[in-house]
């Protein structure tokens, strides 16, 4: 094997590919990334047996092959050369990395020793997805997922496509997000299919096809194809059931409060500050109804109390919340306001906002 | 020879022939699903697609000549994906698993999805009318707990149910609250408490000097629902608050529904005011279920469980489990869990094994002067006139059930039993024990009694 490629195209390759590799496994080749050059392509492959990506780089291939080479090695010697132009030539297992003025050799690994990525067969379940819409779908909602060994079904983010309706949803148990997708923003011959998709998948997703416009999945039982030129990852899928989450989502809220977005943020962080053990922070309307009172306190440090000018409909309430999961819920949206959907102290509260209709955002508070 | 152990045996010879790492990561989670004894086929579950792909391609000819070496009718090898999470214990075994960041426990922070109890009833929607498997042993209960719904306050007020440990009170009553909710939605305010909880509330309510606030609490609603009350008797605040608040609510035609394990005339420290304020309403027991109620029990939870048994071993459990739902229950928990999670199939020697794990009732080292006792005091005559000769009728039937329960629970020897209450022959106390078995399968009051007493006595 031999190639001559940029510099640039290598770091933005390795940097894809860095985030499946699995740098602490008992199975040393999984600590290295495969190169394959061919067909005037070079792409290089990594996994972690859970998730796997490939990603193709331009350059100029002189002889085809391939090798596994080690990852940090390989990847600290390519960001630290100055050269605009690297040389890689593998003979033998060797790997020699040339510029001008620079040489260097590692030991590579058979390319057969690598872990075989798993291929798709069927492809009935197929899904074309426009990029913008579903990196910023899978954004806004994949804040309200964590990850959790006892409960791995809400480990994730849950798609549903059905009827013509596609959601993504995720929550943690505490709070939830869900957002649909514009009708344009999905092609596809499928009637109805769910899947929850790894959290770390969903992390790593966010983080590829930055330059995709469009991307295409394809679904089979247990594992999931996404794929775009030059850019593909195959992940397992998460075995289980999401939970009916739409029953959580509160329905028609007596109480709104209606607030300047970016002004709450601040309010909430300012908050926070003196917020117990927690996390505990309380929103406040009171019979004026010209404000909404966002206040805390801590025994230890004294209190704070922000007043932000706030429409308020219906009665007087005081709510409590844990700030982290206030103010997440806060920034994933872009609208100037943002609308409080309060029942009661016990109850979630549901915050939404007119520009936004396709976006919710859910959040359990915190027994007073 | 068993799937298990051809397979345990092929991964110990392949062990052998691989590096270490390779087989934690590709065969270590494994599993021989299937044989096809016609065809010689065999199917070899692996956790992931890599897995599948990875030893497909790598190691199928070590398998399957370690599968033939073993049993040479098998000719082909078949790969499927076993999805199950130890993934992540495959791989990540090397470094410590990251502590994932989650909520702090010890925050108040109550759960979006989990939020399975309704804050301002209480009530757990788990329980309803439709989970709820009727059979002749609380058809009357059922029947009652419906009417109290189609006509809140006034029918059947206060509705008393009662019956032994996890036969069902608690659902039923429960059932009626979230039956009561659906029905009439906000209009009518339920409010479920565990009479502990009712004590707590009085007890914190004295301390602070609050007592305006649990008044409050309790006489603003409209369907109160108690259960366990036997447990206020002897609590004179509490059942005083408690007197004041049943009379707030029965007089303005609120519902009030209660839950004990005993009649109101069997529970000794109640004081007459209430019992008689119970017994002004509707009694109801819930008895033993039947064979048939039983099984019809097994079949809704396995429904509810979304999983398969064979109804042979349901037959069984249901003719083996006699005396408590919740047992039953835990029965089948357990046989799902073997079925599922270790692939075990589930003969009658397994079963037993199961049942007798699950039904273990650990006598706490009874003897047979505590049985003599608690019958006594049950019958309210003293130990003395059991163990004497004297024949009067108030100590014949419970001398009887004594020598019932002494052969019961001790397995004492029928001559003993007869030296040791009044002297007797050990035929009167065969005679004795045969009495009193045929007449608690015949009258339900007599079993009753019976299971009072042991309730004691294993309390004690």
């Amino acid at each position: 094997m031999k190639l001559i490629v940029l510099k640039t195209n290598l770091v933005d390759g390795l940097g894809i590919v860095e985030r499946a590799v699995n740098e602490s496994s008992n199975l040393p080749i999984l600590k290295n990334v495969l190169i394959k050059a061919g067909n005037g392509k070079i792409t290089f492959i990594a996994t972690n047996l859970e998730l796997a990506v490939e990603y193709s780089i331009p350059g100029k291939v002189l002889e085809e092959g391939g090798v596994a080479a080690p990852f940090s090695l390989l990847s600290a010697i390519i960001r630290n050369l100055a050269a605009e132009r690297i040389s890689i030539e593998e003979k033998n297992r060797k790997i020699v990395i040339t510029t001008d003025n620079y040489e260097a050799t590692l030991q590579g690994q058979d390319p057969k020793e690598f872990p075989i990525i798993p291929s798709v067969h069927d492809e009935t379940h197929r899904l074309v997805f426009n990029m913008g819409s579903f990196r910023e779908a899978l954004g806004n909602v994949v804040v309200a997922a964590q990850y959790s060994d006892i409960r791995p079904e809400i480990s994730g983010v849950y798609f549903e496509h059905s009827g013509g309706e596609t959601v993504f949803a995720a929550t943690d148990g505490f709070r939830l997000a869900e957002q649909k997708l514009d009708q344009g923003s999905v092609k596809t011959d499928v009637e109805k299919i769910s899947v929850i998709l790894p959290l770390k998948t969903a992390t790593e997703l966010l983080k590829m096809f930055k330059e995709q416009h469009e991307m295409t999945a394809i679904i089979e039982s247990n594992q999931i194809l996404l794929s775009a030129p030059n850019e593909k990852v195959i992940s397992r899928l998460i075995d289980g059931s999401f939970p009916d989450y739409r029953a959580v989502i509160p329905k028609n809220p007596p109480h709104e409060a209606v607030v300047e977005r970016q002004e709450l943020i601040n309010a909430v962080r300012l908050a926070s500050s003196f917020s117990g053990r927690a996390n505990d922070i309380t929103l406040r309307a009171g019979d004026n109804k010209k404000h909404l009172e966002v206040y805390a306190t801590d025994s230890a440090l004294g209190e704070s109390s922000y007043k932000v000018p706030a429409k308020l409909t219906g009665e007087k309430f005081s709510i409590v919340f844990n700030w982290r999961y206030l103010l997440e819920g806060l920034k994933i949206f872009s609208g100037a306001d943002i609308t409080l959907g309060i029942h009661s102290s016990e109850r979630p509260v549901l915050l939404h906002n007119q520009k936004e209709p396709h976006l919710i955002y859910v959040v359990m508070p915190i027994k007073g | 020879m068993e799937n298990k152990e051809l397979w345990e045996s092929v991964l110990g010879d392949i062990e052998l022939q691989i590096s270490r790492p390779n087989f934690l990561t590709w065969l270590k989670n494994s599993q021989l699903l299937n044989k096809n004894e016609r065809e010689g086929i065999v199917l070899v579950g692996l956790p992931n697609n890599f897995a599948k792909e990875w030893v497909k391609s790598r190691y199928h000819k070590l398998i399957l000549g370690s599968l033939r070496n073993i049993d040479g009718s098998i000719k082909n090898i078949d790969y499927a994906v076993v999805s199950q999470n130890p993934v992540h214990a495959v791989f990540s075994s090397g470094k410590k698993s990251k502590p994932q960041e989650s909520a702090p426990t010890e925050e108040p922070q109550p759960s979006l999805i989990e939020l399975k109890i309704d804050p301002r009833t209480n009530l757990n929607p788990r329980y309803t009318f439709a989970t709820f498997v009727v059979g002749s042993s609380n058809e009357l209960a059922y029947a009652a707990a419906q009417a109290v719904v189609k006509d809140v306050g006034k029918k059947y007020n206060p509705l008393f149910v009662y019956g032994g440990v996890g036969l069902g009170k608690t659902h039923l009553i429960q059932a009626i609250g979230n039956e009561i909710t659906a029905e009439y939605k906000n209009s009518i305010a339920t409010l479920y408490v565990s009479s502990e909880k009712f004590i707590n509330d009085v007890v914190w309510a004295v301390r602070n000097k609050r007592m305006e606030d649990v008044k409050k609490k309790y006489r603003d609603i409209d369907v109160l629902i108690i259960d366990d009350i036997q447990f206020i008797g002897g609590k004179t605040a509490t059942e005083q608050e408690f007197f004041y608040t049943f009379n707030t609510l029965y007089e303005n035609n609120k519902q009030i529904i209660i839950s004990s394990d005993r009649p109101p005339t069997a529970i000794p420290t109640l004081e007459e005011r209430l019992r008689s304020r119970f017994e002004g309403g509707m009694i109801v027991d819930v008895e033993y279920p039947d064979y048939e109620t039983r099984l019809a029990i097994l079949k809704t939870k396995l429904q509810e469980k979304n999983a398969f048994v064979d109804d042979h071993v349901l037959e069984q459990v249901a003719a083996k489990v006699q005396k408590n739902v919740r047992e039953l229950e835990g029965v089948l928990t357990k046989i799902v869990f073997y079925q599922q999670y270790k692939n075990e199939r589930i003969d009658i020697k397994k079963l037993d094994e199961i049942i007798g794990e699950a039904v273990q009732v650990t006598p706490k080292n009874i003897t047979a002067n505590d049985i003599i006792k608690a019958v006594a005091d049950f019958f309210e005559v003293s130990s003395n006139d059991l163990m004497n000769r004297g024949r009067k009728q108030e100590v014949v039937q419970p001398r009887q059930i004594a020598m019932f329960l002494l052969r019961d629970i001790l397995k004492l020897s029928y001559p003993h039993i007869g030296e040791r209450l009044g002297k007797r022959d050990h035929t009167t106390a065969i005679h004795a024990c045969e009495k009193i078995t045929k007449e608690c399968s015949q009258d339900h009051g007599l079993s009753q009694k019976i299971l009072l007493i042991k309730e004691r006595l294993y309390k004690m």
